[in-house]
């Protein structure tokens, strides 16, 4: 085993078993913000063998002062591509698929089988009603994050747990650029890159069913819980019916 | 004495404060009580009385969010306010 990895190989929950398993796993990272920053860097820094990129933008400089990923010298590139430039840099055993694009739910269903789970590190409800419909279809999980000022939170949706639609039956008015410091996604961003390789080296206790709240600027640190919705549109209708997304996505 | 928690977003709406204390003996009363002595974040989070659906509310850290108004609260209780979250990516 690789040199690269003797650090964590020490490790009882990865070892060499756990490490090819890593090597054999394919993530979709939907969203190359902040989140999706730290989020690939430690996923690629891991041995994640594959890493679907999904972002339609084009890298700004407002975006640096949290885009990890990003330098002077990719203003103006296309986030996919600067991100796997940057990713191959620090880990050329990679593979990576790039989606220039805003993946919506009928191409994120078509795209799920290839990969093992979804990091959403996305900005908005329309996208995540749209991940949860579409891991719900194809029985994925994924791992949601999300940031505004100095606060976070991360949860793990699991596709016999409950949904997104059961934390958030209702989309909310958000502002459509909320104020936030660079180490907020930072933080959260590794926190979903955790989660995501606990989920995928068979981790007992992923953030199913819990919502872990962080704020920095407090030093504060909760989790909460929640229960899946008998009424849920988003998965309370399992059984014989079509699932649907609430609010925009619909 | 129930103990009401506020992440950032909300604190703004009560002079930056982190934590209100409400003499309240149930849900519905913490809520009238909040109308009463904090009207700016009881207008953010309240629609008739009831809490919007986009808020989520923990009592002692567990889902609050199909409680009844009549649910009694205890000393010491401590609500949980939580706006959804959206930012990440841009």
């Amino acid at each position: 085993m690789s040199e690269r990895y003797a650090r964590q190989l020490a490790l009882p929950q990865v070892g060499p078993a756990g490490q090819q398993r890593l090597a054999r796993a394919g993530v979709l990272v939907v969203g190359l913000g902040g989140l999706g920053s730290a989020a690939t860097l430690y996923l690629a820094a891991a041995g994640v063998g594959r890493l679907g990129l999904a972002d339609p933008d084009l890298v700004s400089s407002s975006n640096l002062n949290r885009q990890v990923l990003y330098a002077e010298a990719h203003l103006g590139k296309r986030k996919v591509e600067a991100a796997a430039e940057r990713l191959l840099g620090l880990n050329p055993g990679l593979a990576v698929d790039r989606y220039p694009e805003r993946l919506e739910r009928a191409r994120l269903a078509q795209v799920l089988p290839g990969y093992d789970l979804v990091v959403d590190a996305t900005d908005n409800f329309a996208s995540r009603y749209q991940i949860n419909a579409a891991c719900r279809e194809t029985g994925k999980p994924w791992v949601h994050g999300a940031v505004r000022g100095w606060e976070g939170v991360v949860t793990t949706f699991l596709p016999e747990g409950p949904c997104f639609a059961c934390l958030y039956p209702e989309p909310p008015a958000e502002p459509q650029r909320p104020p936030v410091i660079g180490v907020s996604p930072g933080v959260v961003g590794c926190w979903q890159a955790g989660e995501a390789l606990k989920l995928l080296l068979g981790g007992e206790r992923p953030l199913s069913g819990r919502l872990l709240v962080i704020d920095i600027w407090q030093g504060q640190v909760k989790i909460l819980s929640y229960r899946q919705r008998q009424d849920c549109a988003g998965c309370g209708r399992r059984h014989g019916e079509q699932d649907s997304a609430p609010g925009p996505a619909q | 004495m129930a103990v009401v928690l506020l992440p950032g977003g909300l604190r703004e709406l009560v002079g930056g404060q982190a934590r209100l204390e409400l003499e309240a003996a149930t849900l519905g009363e913490a809520w009238a009580r909040l109308r009463e002595s904090q009207p700016a974040l009881a207008a953010h989070i309240l629609d008739a009385g009831a809490l919007r659906p986009e808020v989520r509310l923990f009592l002692n850290d567990e889902d609050a969010a199909e409680l009844p108004p009549e649910h009694p609260l205890g000393a010491g209780d401590e609500l949980f306010l939580l706006p959804a979250i959206a930012g990440g990516r841009r």
